[in-house]
């Protein structure tokens, strides 16, 4: 048996093994390598059997002793970092029935020894860069049922004896080289379920023979270069999945098509298909999606395509079709995406079309389309494309457009609306994009375009609009390009169009503007094409009405100008002596402050006891805070130590954005979180917003953040079981406070252990609300830009966009799966949940428990429960994760008794238990009773809570 | 939609693109008969429960597939058992599974399929199979632990395109009936215990695609009549006690992709015919003891072969030059024979090749493969134990006292005088191809250096001077 030992070890000696994964495969343990890593042995013979190395990170190759373990039967070494060729030697393996070497590096030819495999059920060599042709005399293997090469650089004809074969189920060659024509003797693989040879050069016509297929449940041959007519055979086929997109076939499409009533996937889109969409595909009641773009179809929409009422993907774009749209369609509840796009279809857009409240995107994008937009299009509320460009639509743009709040895109240009823009669509917060240009718009533009907050891209370009550009487009901190040129606009730019920071497309030419180009920094990008066709406005180009920043020096200043200079400068002078006059007046003191830009900046104090400090004072503490007081750095500021006579430090955050969104709401923000008192939330007790820095002061935590303790370099501190327990109280009842207790509630957004501070006593205190956000009471917040840790992101959050306090709720779980495991959320891309996940599948979690935790923790039910409350916290499904009151309740019953309630044990004892029990049954649809009478005997362990936490572990995975 | 009734099958099914739905819909129903029997099959295979299911063609299930005709009658046109694999969910078979006579009650069937179902029991393959001649088109029972002979009765089945008898425990010899099955396209009783010869009636596949004998007991020679199988794609005869000499008449299975006669005891020489099989991508002849043949010069006309594995079968004389000409060859397995002669230089232009074995051979002279190639084909080249062999390196090498190349073979003598270097360097075989010395390649790199800097600091002074 040591022989197999040594060839182990000769195997790991040919690997590069990184991260040491192999670490107990070595030469003194020899004698037990069926214990090591990966390796599995016969009960009876000790044979090795199985290796199962994947997903190690292993580099290297595969060395030829592999060979010398002659009674493998599963080799699976996929998700390394592989390299070299197959060993020949691999042929020795006799009894193999499983190889998988997928998605590593390996190169070269499938050696020839594999056929000598008699026993492969499973050839599994997807995702590498393997070489030269599929050989022959895979065929000779005779219960080859998985034959996987897809990915990798395969050249050469697919063998045509691979089809005799009366047990292969699965054959995926998807993304090689292959060239040859698809032989029709394909259907002699009559248990083949899985057919895949997508993305190849083949060439030829599908065969006629395809008929005889009948065992395949997805046929892929897209991408390829077929030719001819699909063949009125493909009718016999029983498959879910067809995909033909991508080749070159002609013809029509074939009636018969609309028989294969198992299809869940249509898409024979991209090729050069003619004549009409058959009628008889609305008989296709179980298709969920249904490509036939990019095609030459002719005829009209048919309406019979309003029965396959399970369709989601309805893509008939790019085609040739007429006729209108058929109202039927809005009988298709569950369409997600509509694309009637670049077709030649008239008529109006049905009212009907509103009743698919499940529409997503809409793209009738260059059609001659008319009439007005359905004012009852409003229902369609999970709209996020909206795209009428290029059609003959006309009327006005209805006000009810402004409630379809997830649009990212608003499309209407180039069409004949006219009247004015309604101001609602300033209401349209999560817009990337809106155009409107090309139309016959007037009126002005709304102010309110300015609350766009995550716009990218405004065009309102050939449109009769009048008015000034409104400042508050200077909101816009993520627009890229403005696009206002060919109106009416009058007046002057606003110079507050210079903080868009990442405008970098402007054009405001053909316009009636005046005055001046602003002399901002950001404008100097600009070229004067931006600018051109203004004739009353000054700028820095040749030829434009007052040359004031001519680079010709020489200039001379006619007579009539030096008048109205030196007239302007005394103007100037008088303004400003009013202005500093009116300035020394004693003013009311006032909460929210206006920002000066004279003067040293304000102090907004919150809470009274910094009250007696000026910025001036602070500033003298920290010496203008200098380097020295730095104590840390954030993503996006940096945090200063302060500290005040008598009283105890402060912690300064100086935040680096210059602009904050909205300075106005930010401090509305401010003002709402420093009305914060909880003894767990840290509290805010003034904030300084100015030029020279946004500052926020804090109390000043001596502990530091809890990743600091955990994760930290130097651990000064050892936190046993009880600590953490009582950190994960404190963390959560500090954010039940937020989301439950005050008002406005707050969604923190980023939970992280980062972000949970450590006073001198070790008590929790949460911090940064940077981008905590107010839940306004109507809505449910949906952003466009998903913030928080990675890591700590809830998926669905991440997945919707949209917040709400159950996003805390996940990351919250994370943090109590870092306090268990001493791990972080994510290590070298290692993902703790998912670690944790796994670990609970195999029932080994209680592996992953942080050293420091086991050896103080006496009772090791409690961590495992504070487990179960952990991946209940992480729950897919926001909905089915307990509320932060909740979790701060079951944790709060896993603290240890305070030593006074001893004398009367019984009576605490029984009421935390009744709250865990209640709250378990609440949650794992558990009988009361079971689990009052199980928990009773908690002390020991629970074969109860085993059970509970597998049903747990599995219901999360799902 | 056409009906299609095919000419072959005197059957009244509508053979057309069904809408699944309604045959599970509409008042289509099974023919009671067939349900009935279906029943017992279902039974002797241990699966009670299908009993309960009210209308067998209704509901999809795995396994049963059925046809209605124009009355719309559904019949049973397909039935599978076996634990394939998870996503086909055939019927499992039960301990004591047998197959119920009743089949023979199903007189549309095209197609059983038995996958290692009555292995527990093992049973004959029962006579009754060959009174379902009318329609079964494929009669699948692979692995399925039947005993006995093959009866005669199946040559009756003359609709059958696939007999796949795969992995039994069946003996004695192939009965001369399976001769008249013309319509076959699959014979697969590999994997069994069969003997005698094999039948001349063979002839009468001339449907054949593929024969795969495969792991069984004949003997004898390789009847002439397999050339008669003129549509055969793959040829498997390997692991028998055949005998005899390859038959000259192969030569006109012109369809030939894959031929496998290994592991048989067949006699020499080979014949040149051979060479006529243009489209044949994999030959496979080693381990048979052909005394001494030689490799026809024909063989250089295989020109789409992809593989050809000739080990240890008793090879003498030369490796024909003509070799070089198989463009396509990815593997090349002479070892363990007797050739002798040189390595023709030819094979140098096999610009594809990923496995050559040419070890244990009586081989002589320098071997003709650039750098480039021996580096391709790494630690696929084999070459050790030809005595006569030697490695010259393109670069000229001091050492030539006897010590092994990478190859696993001495250098070849140089003209030059020899060198005795007191330090020897034992390579293993099976390494990588050589790279120049590092000596050599590290003072080439000082050279090169040292002129950069040359060359960087005139730039400089040229630079200075402006």
């Amino acid at each position: 048996q040591s022989d197999e030992g040594r060839a182990l070890l000769s195997l790991k000696a040919s690997f590069s093994d990184v991260a040491n994964v192999l670490l107990d495969w070595n030469e003194d343990s020899i004698d037990d390598h069926c214990s090591w890593r990966g390796v599995s042995c016969d009960n009876v013979t000790f044979d090795v059997v199985s290796l199962n190395l994947s997903n190690l990170n292993l580099g290297g190759e595969i060395a030829p002793s592999i060979g010398d373990l002659r009674n493998l039967q599963s080799i699976d070494f996929k998700g390394n970092h592989l390299t070299g060729q197959i060993p020949d030697e691999i042929g020795n393996c006799q009894s193999l029935k499983l190889l998988d070497l997928s998605s590593n590096a390996l190169y070269g030819d499938i050696p020839f020894s594999i056929s000598k495999l008699k026993q492969l059920e499973e050839l599994i060599l997807k995702n590498n860069q393997l070489t030269g042709p599929i050989p022959s005399t895979l065929s000779q293997i005779p219960n080859l049922k998985t034959l996987d090469l897809a990915q990798n650089r395969l050249i050469g004809d697919i063998p045509r004896l691979i089809y005799w074969n009366e047990v292969l189920q699965y054959l995926g060659l998807r993304s090689n080289v292959l060239t040859g024509t698809l032989s029709p003797d394909m259907c002699q693989l009559t248990g083949l379920w899985y057919f895949d040879v997508r993305s190849n050069n083949l060439t030829g016509t599908i065969p006629d023979s395809i008929g005889n297929c009948t065992s395949f449940e997805i046929l892929d041959v897209s991408y390829n270069q077929l030719t001819g007519e699909i063949p009125y055979n493909i009718g016999f086929l029983q498959v879910a999945t067809l995909s033909l997109q991508g080749n070159r076939l002609s013809g029509k499409i074939p009636e018969v098509i609309g028989l294969m009533q198992a299809l869940a996937v249509l898409d024979l889109s991209e090729n050069e298909l003619v004549g009409t969409i058959p009628p008889i595909l609305g008989n296709l009641s179980y298709t969920g999606k249904l490509y036939l773009h990019s095609n030459k179809l002719t005829g009209h929409i048919p309406p019979e395509l309003g029965n396959m009422t399970k369709l989601s993907y309805l893509q008939l774009n790019d085609n040739q079709l007429v006729g209108g749209i058929p109202p039927e369609l809005g009988k298709l509840e569950e369409l997600f995406e509509l694309n009637l796009a670049n077709n030649y279809l008239e008529g109006p857009i049905p009212e009907n079309i509103s009743s698919c409240t499940a529409l997503n995107q809409f793209n009738v994008h260059g059609n001659s389309l008319n009439g007005t937009i359905p004012s009852k299009f409003e229902n369609l509320e999970s709209l996020t494309y909206l795209n009428l460009s290029s059609n003959k639509f006309k009327g006005t743009i209805p006000v009810e457009l402004g409630r379809i709040v997830n649009l990212d895109t608003l499309d209407l240009s180039d069409n004949d609306f006219s009247g004015s823009i309604p101001s609602s669509v300033g209401d349209l917060e999560h817009l990337l994009e809106l155009n409107l240009s090309r139309n016959r718009l007037n009126g002005y533009v709304p102010s309110e375009f300015g609350n766009l907050r995550s716009v990218q891209v405004v065009d309102l370009s050939c449109n009769k609009l009048v008015g000034g550009i409104p400042p508050e487009l200077g909101q816009l901190q993520n627009i890229g390009s403005l696009i206002l040129n060919n109106n009416q606009l009058h007046g002057e730019i606003p110079s507050q169009l210079a903080n868009c920071f990442s405008l970098n497309t402007l054009n405001l030419s053909y316009n009636n503007l005046s005055g001046s180009v602003p002399d901002l920094k950001n404008f100097s990008q600009f070229s004067p094409e931006s600018f051109l066709g203004n004739p009353l406005l000054c700028g820095n180009w040749y030829g434009s009405f007052c040359e004031v920043y001519g680079r010709d020096s020489k200039v001379v200043i006619p007579r009539a100008a030096v008048v109205c200079i030196t007239l302007g400068s005394i103007a100037l002078l008088v303004m400003v002596v009013v202005a500093i006059y009116r300035s020394i007046q004693p003013k009311n003191f006032t909460k929210g402050s206006k920002i000066t830009t004279q003067g040293p900046p304000k102090l907004v104090i919150l809470h009274m006891d910094m009250a007696v400090y000026t910025y001036e004072d602070i500033m003298r503490f920290t010496e203008n805070l200098s380097e020295k007081f730095i104590i840390g750095y954030g993503a996006s500021s940096t945090v200063y130590k302060c500290m005040l006579k008598n009283s105890k430090p402060l912690a300064i955050k100086r935040i680096y954005t210059q602009y904050p969104h909205n300075i106005r709401e930010f401090e509305t923000e401010l003002v709402t979180i420093g009305s914060i008192r909880h003894r767990n939330v840290v509290s805010l007790h003034a904030y300084s917003l100015s030029p020279h820095g946004n500052l926020l002061f804090y109390d000043y935590m001596e502990n530091g953040s809890l990743w600091d303790l955990l994760h930290g370099p130097s651990k000064k501190v050892k936190l046993d079981w009880d600590a953490r327990l009582k950190i994960a109280v404190g963390a959560a009842q500090g954010l039940a406070y937020l989301h439950h207790d005050c008002s406005p509630r707050i969604i923190h957004r980023d939970v992280k252990t980062s972000n949970i501070l450590l006073d001198e006593n070790f008590e929790a205190h949460l911090s940064d609300f940077g981008i905590a956000k107010c839940i306004s009471s109507a809505k449910t917040h949906a952003s466009t830009y998903v913030m928080g840790t990675i890591g700590y992101i809830d998926p669905e959050y991440a997945r919707t966009s949209r917040l709400n306090e159950k996003s805390d709720i996940y990351s919250f779980g994370i943090v109590l799966l870092e306090l268990l495991t001493g791990k972080k959320a994510v290590d070298n891309e290692a993902n703790l949940h998912q670690l944790i996940l796994s670990k609970a599948d195999d029932n080994t979690v209680m592996e992953s428990v942080d050293s420091e935790v086991s050896v103080t923790c006496t009772d090791h039910n409690l961590l495992r429960k504070t487990f179960q409350l952990a991946l209940l916290c992480t729950k897919c499904q926001p909905s089915e994760r307990p509320t932060m009151q909740e979790v701060s309740r079951v944790l709060l019953s896993l603290l240890p008794p305070p030593p006074t309630s001893t004398t009367k044990p019984s009576s605490t004892s029984s009421r935390l238990v009744m709250t865990y029990s209640q709250y378990i049954d609440e949650y794992s649809d558990v009988k009361k009773e079971a689990v009052a009478g199980n928990l009773t005997h908690n002390s020991t362990t629970d074969p109860h809570w085993f059970v509970r936490f597998g049903e747990v572990i599995s219901q999360n995975t799902l | 939609y056409t009906v299609i009734v095919p000419d072959s099958v005197p059957s009244t099914l509508v053979d057309t693109p069904q809408t699944g739905l309604s045959i599970y819909t509409d008042n289509a129903h099974t023919d009671p008969n067939e349900q009935q029997a279906v029943y017992d099959i279902m039974k002797a295979t241990g699966n009670g429960w299908a009993t309960t299911i009210p209308d067998i063609c209704k509901g999809r299930w795995h396994g049963i597939e059925c046809v209605p005709d124009n009355n719309r009658i559904l019949h049973v046109v397909s039935l599978s058992f076996g634990a394939l694999s998870d996503d086909t969910a055939f019927p499992t078979c039960e301990e004591g599974a047998y197959i119920s006579p009743s089949l023979t009650k199903l007189p549309h069937i095209r197609r059983l399929f038995f996958y290692k179902c009555c292995t527990d029991g093992p049973q004959p393959i029962l006579s009754f199979l060959g009174r379902l001649g009318k329609s079964l088109e494929s009669l699948v029972l692979r692995e399925n632990g039947h005993v006995g002979i093959i009866p005669e009765e199946l040559g009756n089945l003359t609709q059958l395109k696939v007999l796949d008898l795969h992995g039994n425990g069946l003996v004695s010899s192939i009965p001369n009936s399976l001769g008249s099955l013309s319509n076959l396209r699959l014979l697969d009783l590999s994997e069994n215990k069969l003997e005698g010869q094999i039948p001349q009636s063979i002839k009468g596949l001339r449907k054949l695609n593929v024969l795969n004998l495969n792991k069984n007991l004949f003997h004898g020679p390789i009847p002439d009549q397999i050339g008669c199988c003129t549509s055969l794609i793959k040829l498997d005869l390997s692991s028998n006690q055949l005998t005899g000499p390859i038959p000259d008449k192969l030569e006109s299975l012109k369809s030939l992709l894959l031929m496998d006669l290994s592991f048989n005891e067949l006699s020499g020489p080979i014949p040149s015919t051979i060479g006529e099989l243009g489209s044949l991508e994999a030959l496979v002849l080693k381990g048979n003891q052909m005394g001494s043949s030689q490799i026809p010069e024909s063989f250089g006309k295989l020109r789409s072969l992809m593989a050809m594995v000739m080990s240890n079968v008793g090879l003498s004389g030369p490796i024909p030059e003509s070799l070089g000409k198989l463009s396509k060859l990815r593997v090349l397995h002479l070892d363990n024979n007797r050739l002798n002669g040189t390595i023709p230089k030819s094979l140098s232009e096999l610009g594809d090749l990923s496995e050559l074995r040419l070890n244990q051979n009586k081989l002589t002279g320098p071997v003709p493969f650039t750098k480039e190639m021996l580096w391709r084909l790494g630690r696929n080249i084999h070459l050790s134990n030809n005595s006569g062999l030697c490695y010259s390196p393109e670069e000229e090498r001091e050492e030539d006292d006897g010590s092994l190349s990478p190859l696993g073979i001495k250098y070849c003598k140089l003209k030059t005088t020899a060198h005795i270097s007191s330090h020897r360097h034992l390579h293993l075989s099976n390494q990588i191809a050589p790279f120049p010395s590092s000596s050599a390649a590290m003072s080439r790199r000082a050279y090169d250096l040292a002129l950069y800097l040359v060359a960087a600091l005139l730039v400089l002074v040229w630079f200075l001077a402006l």
